[in-house]
């Protein structure tokens, strides 16, 4: 018996594709790992997961969260702010970047010691957690707020383009953010200290981003203030996704202050 | 608080014959809902279990001889959940195997309650 080649190879494709979902059905479908409490979700009022264990769900986190979890032995752990997502546990106000020892958190040691996974926080400004700064890291208390006085190494500088996109998470979402007198800073803190908002009236038309520059603009109100490579001092109280500035004073180098009109009022620096 | 109370109760009672009636009781006693039976051949990894439902969770619940082989069963546990929310979690000798196959703990509020019950020392005072 003699098939033309053409039959040979559709009965083979037909088998292939037939032998697949009893492949499947063999295998050990094992779900997303992670190791404690999370949001659910990217939406806010989905809640959060306060199973303290590790455990697993069906799926990874979602793509626009990557940058708020690190990877701690094959667990995903969510290290950002909890509070927008319904987090109802103890809460720890931080300003700025700053080391999160992995292992201390999850209970596995007391004590952060050289060679123990650090991973980074690369949250701007005032922000929670749902931890405390770990021992063996240079914290300083100041305001009730913890700020990070130690050195930040090069794996800090090398995971900062990665994972600093996890603000733009904050930026879509309700925040309550802890209030912070930034002239209270401890005189070790070293880290970002300033923000870039862009916004107008209805906080609709946001940008933000860190750097050494100051860049505070209010569309749909005639001004605009601009400063550049200064100690900015402002008392921050952020709500609603953006911050309030109670006080906004810069040193020196004030470089423009003009009306606009509101066509021409975005201007934001480097990013 | 209450927790370490009912395990002082448990304790001073001196009723328990076994790991599996201990935690039982705390989770009746704490949780609600505790409904288990025999595995038989169900067993993961040859463990002595009880399978069922605690608190409207799918549980297993095993006795290994030793902390060892326990903790290897732990990855079967997790074949076991699937996936879907769930835990498998070791605790000495014992094995807990839980999932939300019926998504009635959203926040899973239950399986953390359930879990944190059985992770306690068992000689908590």
């Amino acid at each position: 018996m003699h098939y033309k080649p053409q039959i040979l190879f559709g009965l083979c494709a037909l088998a292939f594709f037939l032998a697949i979902p009893s492949a499947q059905a063999k295998g050990k479908t094992v779900g997303h790992k992670y190791i404690g409490v999370h949001p659910i979700s990217v939406s806010a009022d989905d809640g959060y997961c306060v199973i303290e264990f590790p455990h697993v769900h069906r799926s990874a986190p979602p793509a626009k969260h990557k940058a708020l979890y690190r990877d701690h032995r094959g667990q995903s752990q969510f290290i950002a702010d909890p509070t927008p997502y319904g987090y109802e546990g103890d809460t720890h106000s931080y300003y700025g970047h700053h080391p999160v020892a992995v292992e201390v958190i999850v209970g596995d040691v007391a004590q952060y010691e050289s060679g123990q996974q650090l991973e980074f926080c690369y949250l701007d400004g005032a922000h929670y957690h749902g931890f405390e700064p770990q021992p063996g890291l240079t914290f300083e208390v100041k305001g009730g707020v913890s700020w990070y006085v130690g050195e930040l190494p090069g794996a800090y500088v090398q995971g900062k383009a990665k994972y600093r996109r996890g603000n733009r998470v904050y930026t879509t979402i309700n925040v309550t953010r802890p209030t912070v007198d930034i002239e209270a800073r401890p005189v070790g803190y070293i880290g970002p200290i300033f923000d870039v908002h862009v916004y107008d009236d209805g906080h609709r038309n946001r940008r933000h981003g860190n750097a050494n520059v100051d860049v505070d603009v209010h569309v749909g109100t005639p001004s605009l203030e601009i400063g550049f490579d200064i100690p900015v001092f402002r008392v921050e109280s952020r709500s609603h996704g953006h911050y309030k500035h109670k006080k906004h004073k810069h040193k020196k180098h004030k470089h423009r202050k003009h009306k606009r009109s509101k066509s021409h009022g975005k201007h934001w620096g480097r990013h | 608080m209450l927790s370490l109370s009912v395990a002082a109760l448990l304790g001073c009672s001196g009723a328990s014959a076994s790991p599996h009636e201990d935690i039982e009781r705390l989770w009746g006693l704490q949780v609600g809902d505790v409904q288990l039976a025999e595995s038989g051949d169900k067993a993961i990894g040859g463990g002595d279990c009880k399978t069922g439902m605690v608190a409207g969770l799918h549980v297993d619940l095993c006795v290994f001889k030793d902390a060892l082989s326990a903790d290897g069963a732990r990855v079967l546990g997790l074949e076991r959940i699937g996936a879907i929310t769930g835990a498998s979690l070791v605790r000495e000798h014992l094995l807990l195997v839980i999932a939300d196959r019926d998504s009635v703990d959203p926040h899973g509020k239950k399986l953390n309650q359930v879990a944190k019950l059985f992770m306690q020392p068992s000689d908590a005072p």
